[in-house]
Parts: structure tokens; C-alpha cells; sequence
């Protein structure tokens, strides 16, 4: 049984640029690079786009892009432009409004764009903007900040022994495997276990390279309605499910430690049923994952392995999700490899997820994949949000 | 755990009732009356029931260990220097959860969840204590606060002075030498004066300059006041030559401010030594330099002898001092003795000019620059003397200032300092 949304959404174009430190590129420049890509994927004339959705630019020069300043330096003028945030879920949210907008008629071709520039931002102030996210009364005071959040959330994990420091750090050599194949990619030279496990803790059990590298990027994406998309471009993408579930905020209130986000679950079983599919279907999942940790969880919470966080960390260590594993797992290197560009960042997964459908990710193209999945994270996993994306409506 | 510089809850009216329990060494939570339900972190309606009928209520401070993180890197920038430090949630007894810090533990590698824990309480400052949590039993104890030696001194300790005008503007000091009949000469009132009011400016941290100058239009100082020549025993002549003058030498180079002598006439054998201390000399065009003590048949004794030959070339030092010979503002100038020469109506904007231009740089900064520069051009070792130079940029780089002079370059605006 599928959901009256499916398959009638699709995403006719999108665009990258590449991961790291890029300080010649201002916020708004890598915007408009992306922008442009997608129109062109899209084939679609920029005049066409009647809906534009922002972000938070978190960025040294232009914070927040004032009101509408995307718009203007690209030169469009839309029926409705505004930003959105949820953390680095916050595209994810794009999609869900956007796809509202699209089948209740008042939108025909929604742009999206998310443009960050932590990687070159002044040292410290993108784990300022961080630590800012959090509770000014009750967490910040007391040394709280993103690693440290989750470092609360795992650590009882490896203390039970559920899982083995050598499981998480296959996380990240697995992920460095598919960064090889991704010319955007920030770090694309190999790793080993012992390389991760010998690289320190930024807070235990978090090691430096299961921590993602602060990066400069960009990503868009353009959505249509399905009817609209077959007229432009040879393979739209469709949107077949998308779930979401927001939990908490203070990760004193998360219920967690030690346990795998619960609202993943939620939002898992939400798209799957929209999309008619089950985890067997899935033939690729680009997963949001800041730390290794982070995608031993989807993976449970994504039902697409066994044996719980145990079996999760098992299936990386032997391989599973790597180039030749039984089951592609962020096949562009996601945050540990390719870098984490805040909200950019997160978009890239969906982003990745339809390059893939459309059989245009090169060298690490997966073999004719039919449905793919993406998620995404605002936060330490206080929203969740799950998209499943098929070639077929 | 040092506050100073560190995000501090927000006393709202909501969390006043908690924020002044804490001060007591008291933890509260919340408790609803219409659900029954325990509540942390404090809010103003109940998270279960959306009920208003909060209220605070005593908890035993006990509980239990859920989760522990030991922060070795990447804290955020008002952490960097705490670390490594340990966050930790805890789960009262009274059955709601809280993040924390924990502290007074032995090993971290034996620590577990689940084990005993009690608050304890942090002081950060008068109206914050905050909370953190100890393993039951162990001892612990806050770390002392950190503080700024010296104390801003409450201005005038009633500062007397004769023949010596103290005048505070912009916060800088304008010491005026008033002995006008005298050609300013430095009487050992005078001298005692200079020392007093150079030992208050050193402790007022408010202060970030001093001009020294002359009064009228004829002189900045004439130098000693000879007429002691002669009525002084060995003892007396041993505190004239080491105890006054010498002093004030020693006091001005010293001083953590810049000294700006403005030289507004003769300059003069003790007159001289004092600008040959300060840190910048700033002349009018009628201005008159020379060591003039070798006509009496001694020799400048506060230390311009020695200073002089550092200031200038040698041989011409050995040459003014041989003829008892004074040179003008312009010679002055081309030796490098003074920095300008202006006409005499202009001095004074001039100096002021100077001061505003200090702004631009950190008042720490101006501080550890004058230390460095007077300190290593006595250091015979290069290295040696970069050895002093990286130990101050050291010191440098953990000041608010300097993080205040990165973030204000890049956001291409000027820097507010605030000399911490």
C-alpha cells in the first residue's frame, strides 16, 4: 500500500560544487553556481521558477542573506521566496513544503538552495555557530556543543561493548572509499581503522576522523510536479516517500543514551509506507551521518540490517556498505569524506541519491539502481527525515 | 572552572527562584501540580500537561550516572581552554534528567553509568552557581577564580601635589611640570610628586597614557635643582641621585602605559633624562636638548650618560656631553631623538593626534610592546630576546583583545578593545 503522495513529485534538476576550503567563493556566488546547474539539468529557463527556498547561509560575510538577497543577485523575481531551517535537515523540510506547494497547485517549479561556509569561516566561529544551537540556560553553560551531544548519546553504547571502536571507525574508512570516487570530494585519499582509531578524541568515544571536516559547499535542487518533469528532462527522479518525526531539542530530553534516535524510526516507517516499498527495495542509502555512529543507527532505524547497532556496525566492519558491499551507503563519501557544509551538507545526500537514479555519479555510479533513499538530521537527531526516490513514479 | 569569559545562564523571572536556590548550594526542580509529574530543565508550563501550576520544589541532589563524555577537542571556543572536561547526564532520583559537568572524579577510565552521584555547586559570580555533579563521596572543591591583580584603584588616594599639575582627559594623563620661574626645574618635591603620581597611574587600569610636559612656552624641564648641590650630606646625596630622579626614570620606564614626553622648550640635563625614558618625544620647533652637567664638573647622574649614547649615535653623545652642548629640535630630529617637530601652537594637537592613533592598537598589546622593546634592547642574545617577544605573544593570544582584533579584521570593521 503506498500514499496518495507518490510518484507525484519529481526533481528534474540539481547542483554541486565541490567540498573543502574555498575562500576566493562567497556564500551567494556558490549559490548561484548551483542554481544555475540545476536550471541547466533541468533544462528549464531561469523565468520559469515561481517558488525559491533558502536557508541560513552560515557564513562570515552575508550571515543570513537578509531577506531575499539570493533571489535578487541571480535575478529572479518569484511569486514566493523565503528560507527555512531545521538544522542540517533543513532541506529535507524544503522538500516536504515544496511538495505541498507543487500538488496543492500553488507552486509549478520550486527551487532549492542551500549554500554554506564553515570551511573557511574564521577559526571557531562555525563551532561557535554550533555550540549556539544549543541551550543558552542549560546546556551551553555547562561545555555542552554538537560532538559532545552525541559523544552522550554513544558512549554508553561502547561502555555495554554494543559496539566495537573498530565498528564505528569502518564508518568512516568505508566512507573514504566511496570519497575516492567523488572528484567534489574534500578528503579522498584512503584511511585504516588504525588511522581513525589512532587519530584522538575530540570527546570520547568520538574520534578526530569519525568527526566531520568543517567544509565550504553548495547544493540545489529543482522540483516539479511529475506531469511537468516528463516534459523537460529523459529521467526525473520521483519522490516516492518522505517521513519526518521531530523528538526533542535538549539532549537531556532526548529520552536517549545509548539508544538509536527514536524519531529515525518513525520517520523510516513513514516514508516507507508513503512510497509502497520496504527496506529489500532500497537499492542504495545516502545517510546522513555527522558520525560513524550516525549511520550504525539509521541503519537500524532504516531496517535495512540486522542484529540491531551490533549487527549495524558488523555490516560496515565486513564491508557491506562499501564500493562491492551488498548495500551502497552514502556512495559520495557523505559528511566524514566529502565534508560537512552545514545545510548543504545535508541536501547533498538527497542530492547524490537522484544523481544516482539518473545514472550520472561516475566512477562510483551504482549498477542501475531503481530506489534509493536519503535521510537527514537536524541537530543531534532532534528531527529525522527520510526520503525514498525512485526511477518510476 | 574560571566564568569570566563563558556563556552564562540568563536569569529570567521564571528561573530566579532555581538561580538564587543554587547560590545556596541548593538544587530545585519543577514539579506540576495538576499532572504530578517532575520537571527539568525549568520552564514556565508543564512539558507533560501544558499546565501553568509549576512549581519549584527541593531535590535531594542524588542520582545517577546515565552518560559521560570526556571533551579532549573541539569544544567550543569558550571551553577550549577548560578542556579536557567531562559532560555528563545524570539521573535524579526524583526521576527527571539533566546535563551536566562532572568533577572530583579519580580515573575517567574506571568511570561507569549508573554509578552514585551528588551535585555540587560552581560559583561563576555573584548570582550564578552552577550546578555540576561529583561521584558520591568524592571530594571536590571550586577551582579559586582567577582574577586581575591590582584592582582598579579608586582614583585620587587624595593626590597632592606641588608644582605638579595631575589632569585626566580621555583617559590619559597629562602631568604638567609647574615651576615656571624655575625653567620647570625638577625640585625634590617635584621629584617626589612624579614618583607618586607615576606609582597611582601604574596601578588605575583605566588609564591608557601619559603626556609629561612643561608649563608656560619656555621649558619642559631645566633639569635637578643644583641648589641642593652642597647642602646635602653623603647619605642625602645618595637618595638625590638614586631615590628621586632615578626613580622616576625607573617608574616611567617601567610603566605598563605608553609615556609621551611633549617637549615644549629646554630640555635639559634631568629634563632631558626624563624624556630620554619616555616612550615617544614629541617637540616644538623651539624646543633645546643638552646634557649639561659636565659645566658643573660632574656628570648627568639619573641616567643619561648611559641612556643618551643608546638614543644616539655614540660619538655624537660623547661630543654634546664634552662640550656641554645643546642642539635644536631640528638637529634633535635628524638624530632620531625626538619622533616630531611641530611649531609650539601645534604641539599640543599633535599629541593628540598621536593619542587617537593609539587607539588603534590593543592597550594590552601597547603594553607587552613597550616591555619587549625596553626589556630585549639590554638582552645581548637574539634569541634570548625572541624568547621574551613569543612568551608575550603567548600571553597575547589568550586575551579577549586579540580575539576581539581577528574577529573585527575580517568583519572589515574597527576594533572595539576593551584592554582584557
Amino acid at each position: 500500500m503506498s500514499g496518495q503522495n507518490r510518484g507525484k513529485v519529481a526533481f528534474v534538476g540539481y547542483g554541486e560544487i565541490p567540498t573543502g576550503k574555498y575562500a576566493e567563493r562567497t556564500s551567494v556566488q556558490q549559490a548561484i553556481q548551483v542554481a544555475l546547474m540545476a536550471l541547466k539539468t533541468a533544462n528549464l529557463p531561469p523565468e520559469a521558477v515561481d517558488t525559491i527556498i533558502t536557508t541560513r547561509s552560515f557564513a562570515d560575510e552575508v550571515y543570513d542573506w537578509g531577506i531575499g538577497l539570493f533571489g535578487e543577485e541571480i535575478g529572479l523575481r518569484t511569486n514566493l521566496e523565503f528560507q527555512m531551517f531545521t538544522g542540517g535537515a533543513s532541506s529535507s523540510a524544503m522538500i516536504k513544503v515544496a511538495t505541498g506547494l507543487i500538488l496543492s497547485g500553488q507552486s509549478k517549479y520550486v527551487l532549492m538552495v542551500a549554500s554554506n561556509k564553515w570551511g573557511t569561516m574564521q577559526r571557531g566561529r562555525a563551532v561557535d555557530q554550533l555550540a549556539k544551537l544549543h541551550h543558552e540556560d542549560w546546556e551551553r553553560p555547562f561545555g555542552f556543543f554538537q560532538i559532545g551531544a552525541v559523544a552522550l548519546m554513544m558512549k554508553p553504547l561502547f561502555l555495554r561493548g554494543v559496539v566495537s571502536p573498530e565498528q564505528a571507525a569502518s564508518v568512516s574508512v568505508s566512507n573514504r572509499k566511496w570519497a575516492a570516487m567523488n572528484p567534489n570530494a574534500m578528503y579522498r585519499s584512503p584511511i585504516t581503522i588504525e588511522d581513525v582509531l589512532n587519530s584522538g578524541f575530540v570527546a570520547d568515544p568520538i574520534h578526530t576522523l569519525e568527526s566531520p571536516p568543517l567544509a565550504d559547499g553548495a547544493a540545489a535542487l529543482l522540483m516539479t510536479s511529475a506531469e511537468n518533469a516528463k516534459n523537460l528532462v529523459d529521467q526525473p527522479v520521483y519522490l516516492l516517500g518522505a517521513g519526518s518525526s521531530f523528538s526533542f531539542s535538549n539532549v537531556s530530553q532526548s529520552g536517549q543514551g545509548g539508544r538509536p534516535p527514536v524519531g529515525q524510526g518513525l520517520a523510516a516507517t513513514v516514508a516507507y509506507e508513503e512510497a509502497g516499498v520496504g527496506p529489500k527495495d532500497i537499492d542504495l542509502a545516502s545517510i546522513y551521518e555527522p558520525y560513524p555512529l550516525g549511520t550504525l543507527a539509521w541503519l537500524v532505524n532504516l531496517r535495512l540490517v540486522e542484529g540491531g547497532m551490533t549487527g549495524a556496525g558488523q555490516f560496515m566492519l565486513e564491508g557491506g556498505g562499501a564500493p562491492g558491499g551488498q548495500l551502497p551507503v552514502t556512495t559520495d563519501g557523505g559528511m566524514l569524506s566529502r565534508g560537512h557544509c552545514a545545510i548543504a551538507g545535508g541536501m547533498l545526500f538527497a542530492v547524490e541519491a537522484i544523481r544516482q537514479l539518473r545514472g550520472e555519479a561516475g566512477e562510483r555510479q551504482v549498477k542501475n539502481p531503481q530506489i534509493a533513499l536519503a535521510t537527514a538530521m537536524g541537530g543531534v537527531g532532534n528531527s529525522s527525515f527520510v526520503e525514498i526516490f525512485g526511477v518510476n513514479p | 572552572m574560571d566564568y569570566t569569559d563563558k556563556p552564562l545562564p540568563k536569569i529570567r523571572p521564571y528561573t530566579k527562584e532555581f538561580w538564587e536556590a543554587a547560590k545556596k548550594d541548593e538544587l530545585l526542580i519543577q514539579h506540576c501540580k495538576d499532572c504530578d509529574k517532575n520537571i527539568f530543565y525549568p520552564r514556565e508550563i508543564c512539558p507533560h500537561c501544558q499546565s501553568p501550576q509549576v512549581e519549584y520544589i527541593k531535590s535531594s541532589g542524588k542520582g545517577k550516572l546515565a552518560t559521560f563524555s570526556l571533551v579532549e577537542k573541539g569544544a567550543p571556543p569558550d571551553f577550549q581552554e577548560d578542556q579536557p572536561y567531562v559532560i555528563c547526564l545524570v539521573d535524579l532520583e526524583e526521576g527527571v534528567r539533566l546535563g551536566s559537568m562532572l568533577v572530583g572524579y579519580e580515573d575517567y577510565t574506571k568511570l561507569d553509568t549508573g554509578i552514585d552521584v551528588e551535585v555540587v555547586f560552581d560559583p561563576a559570580n555573584d548570582e550564578i552557581s552552577i550546578p555540576k555533579f561529583k561521584p558520591a563521596g568524592a571530594t571536590w572543591s571550586p577551582e579559586k577564580k582567577k582574577q586581575t591583580l591590582a584592582p582598579e584603584a579608586e582614583v585620587p588616594v587624595e593626590l597632592k601635589f606641588e608644582n605638579l599639575c595631575y589632569e585626566v582627559s580621555d583617559d590619559v594623563v597629562w602631568l604638567t611640570i609647574d615651576n615656571e620661574p624655575m625653567r620647570n626645574a625638577l625640585t625634590d618635591r617635584i621629584q617626589q610628586d612624579l614618583m607618586t603620581a607615576f606609582q597611582q597611574i601604574q596601578k588605575e587600569r583605566s588609564i591608557r597614557a601619559v603626556v609629561l610636559t612643561g608649563a608656560g612656552d619656555k621649558a619642559f624641564s631645566s633639569g635637578g635643582d643644583i641648589s641642593y648641590f652642597g647642602t646635602l650630606d653623603r647619605v642625602g646625596m645618595w637618595d638625590f641621585m638614586k631615590n628621586r630622579g632615578a626613580e622616576v626614570c625607573r617608574l616611567i620606564e617601567n610603566l605598563d602605559k605608553p609615556v609621551i614626553a611633549m617637549v615644549n622648550g629646554y630640555c635639559y640635563a634631568g629634563g632631558l633624562e626624563l624624556a630620554l625614558c619616555c616612550d615617544i618625544i614629541y617637540a616644538s620647533e623651539t624646543a633645546k636638548f643638552g646634557l649639561l652637567e659636565t659645566r658643573l664638573g660632574v656628570l648627568p647622574g639619573w641616567g643619561g650618560t648611559v641612556r643618551l649614547p643608546r638614543a644616539i649615535p655614540q660619538r655624537r653623545a660623547k661630543e654634546m656631553l664634552m662640550t656641554a652642548e645643546r642642539i635644536d629640535a631640528r638637529e634633535a630630529k635628524e638624530l632620531g631623538l625626538v619622533n616630531r617637530v611641530c611649531p609650539p601652537n601645534k604641539l599640543r594637537e599633535e599629541v593628540r593626534g598621536l593619542l587617537e592613533r593609539m587607539k588603534n592598537a590593543a592597550p594590552l598589546a601597547i603594553q607587552a610592546a613597550k616591555m619587549v622593546i625596553n626589556t630585549t634592547l639590554n638582552v645581548e642574545s637574539f634569541d634570548n630576546a625572541m624568547a621574551v617577544e613569543r612568551g608575550a605573544i603567548m600571553y597575547l593570544n589568550t586575551t579577549q583583545d586579540a580575539r576581539e582584533g581577528v574577529v573585527s579584521f575580517f568583519q572589515k570593521r574597527p576594533p572595539k578593545f576593551i584592554g582584557s
